[in-house]
């Protein structure tokens, strides 16, 4: 295979030799120190031989007084691969002339895209870009992407966000607009809650109501005495809050029974091989996955992931509250949901429980809050 | 002076192809057949081959043999073989 490997190398030719006694002829050659081989004699009694290229100006003078015809049948090897590829001498030209077409147009800028736009005109965008200088046709190198990005936001002040990238000859912008906080509300200030004013201090505006005054949710309280400003005050209020919850005396509790079952995946962009194949084994099962990336240098990761997904038992065990428990925890409750209903800065006056353990398993507990808070907000 | 050379080659533990100038043949199977330290190709055809060795020829008689390689000193035989034998003298039916 080598010595194939060589030959085709130095490249050799296939000859065929006509003649008489062309033994004789060989053995000639063969002293000459001119190597030959697969030898085949043809139907005809012609010798078909192969030997090196270089060898055959040598086989001239060894040929020339004996009676017999030479023929190349085929040449063949690396140094003719070369001289035919060599000898298309245009096509080479042109492979030249292609390349060089592809490097030029490689740097120019061809194409304009515009990502993410809502509110604001494209045009608006494509004249800033004119304006710095940018258009089709101009060398990438012309192009300063941070200085491009910066004078986007000097002259559109709607943008939040801005990245400029390059995407061969395409040139990629990707914009995130600012999100405008629409500003038609009137300046009134409005209850937020129903309760009894308890107090009115007006900063700026006309008040609407005065101290023990009931007032419910979205009645207005302080408006603006027009001049485009802004009703500016505190209302306070006494307000209730009320909960009522119903006890659980049924309690669901979790334990692990210590028997689990581990699966091995390969993952691959979102495909994950399983094994063994996963399946439900367990009614309630606590789930735990840990992924591990094989490798990870820089910014490449390596795309195969391993996944170890765990699953552990879980019984449920039913236990009852006693009635003061589920009262007690139904009371915590009831004050937790309370809690996060309030408004800010509101101060508790006053708390009333109310436990009713009814017969039946059917108590509830409710829970009565009087505060005070600044029921003022604008509308 | 063979004989003495015969003697010199015994008493020295030579190669004797190396000292007297004989072939050396390596058989593969029936399918290859290397001769080194030849003299020549006496008749070639592709049921008989004749190789000149030091004073006597090698008649290889087979189907569709081939000379896979031949320079000054080995010849490489490849083919289906099916006899070899040595002959004295001017061997061969071809001239």
């Amino acid at each position: 295979m080598i010595v194939r490997v060589l030959r085709f190398l130095r490249g050799y030719l296939e000859i065929e030799i006509a003649g008489n006694a062309l033994e004789r002829l060989i053995n000639q050659i063969n002293k000459a120190g001119i190597e030959l081989w697969d030898l085949q004699r043809d139907e005809k009694g012609n010798i078909l031989t192969h030997l090196y290229y270089e060898d055959f100006k040598r086989l001239r003078p060894v040929v020339r007084n004996r009676k017999c015809r030479i023929n190349i049948n085929k040449k063949q090897g690396f140094p003719f691969l070369l001289n035919n590829i060599f000898g298309r001498r245009y096509f080479l030209i042109g492979i030249i002339i292609f390349f060089l077409i592809l490097y030029t147009g490689s740097t120019f800028l061809l194409f304009i895209e515009i990502e993410g736009l809502e509110k604001i005109d494209e045009q608006k965008i494509i004249n800033i870009l004119l304006k710095s200088g940018v258009k089709r046709g101009i060398m990438k190198r012309a192009i300063d992407i941070e200085r491009l990005e910066s004078e986007l936001f000097r002259e559109e002040p709607g943008i939040a966000w801005v990245d400029i990238s390059w995407k061969g000859t395409l040139l990629h912008l990707k914009i995130v607009e600012k999100k405008m906080i629409e500003e038609n509300w009137n300046g009134d200030i409005v209850a937020a809650r129903d309760g009894i004013i308890s107090e009115v201090i007006v900063l700026k505006g006309k008040p609407l109501v005065r101290e023990g005054d009931t007032v419910s949710a979205g009645q207005p309280l302080i408006i603006t005495t027009g001049n485009q400003e802004t009703a500016r005050g505190i209302v306070k209020a006494y307000v209730w809050y009320e909960e009522e919850i119903v006890p659980k005396y049924i309690r669901n509790e979790l334990f692990l029974t210590g028997r689990e079952r581990k699966f091995l995946g390969v993952k691959y962009s979102h495909s994950v091989i399983w094994f063994p194949p996963k399946r439900r084994y367990y009614d309630n099962y606590l789930r735990k996955e840990e992924i591990k990336t094989l490798l990870k240098w820089r910014n490449i990761v390596f795309p195969i992931e391993l996944v170890i997904e765990e699953h552990q038992e879980l019984k449920v065990n039913k236990n009852c509250y006693t009635s003061n428990t589920a009262l007690f925890l139904a009371k915590e409750k009831a004050l937790q949901e309370l809690l996060s209903r309030l408004l800010k800065d509101s101060v508790i006056l006053d708390i009333s429980v109310e436990l009713n353990d009814g017969e039946n398993q059917e108590g509830k507990a409710k829970l009565l809050l009087k505060v005070v808070e600044n029921i003022a907000i604008y509308d | 002076m063979g004989r003495l050379k015969k003697q010199f080659v015994e008493v020295f533990d030579l190669s004797p192809e190396v000292v007297l100038d004989l072939p050396l043949l390596m058989f593969i199977g029936n399918q290859n057949l290397f001769i080194e330290n030849h003299k020549g190709v006496r008749y070639y055809h592709d049921n008989q081959i004749i190789i000149k060795v030091s004073d006597k020829y090698i008649i290889i008689e087979g189907q569709a043999l081939v000379i896979d390689e031949i320079n000054s000193d080995n010849l490489f035989i490849s083919g289906s073989i099916n006899s070899i034998s040595y002959k004295d003298g001017n061997g061969g039916e071809k001239s």
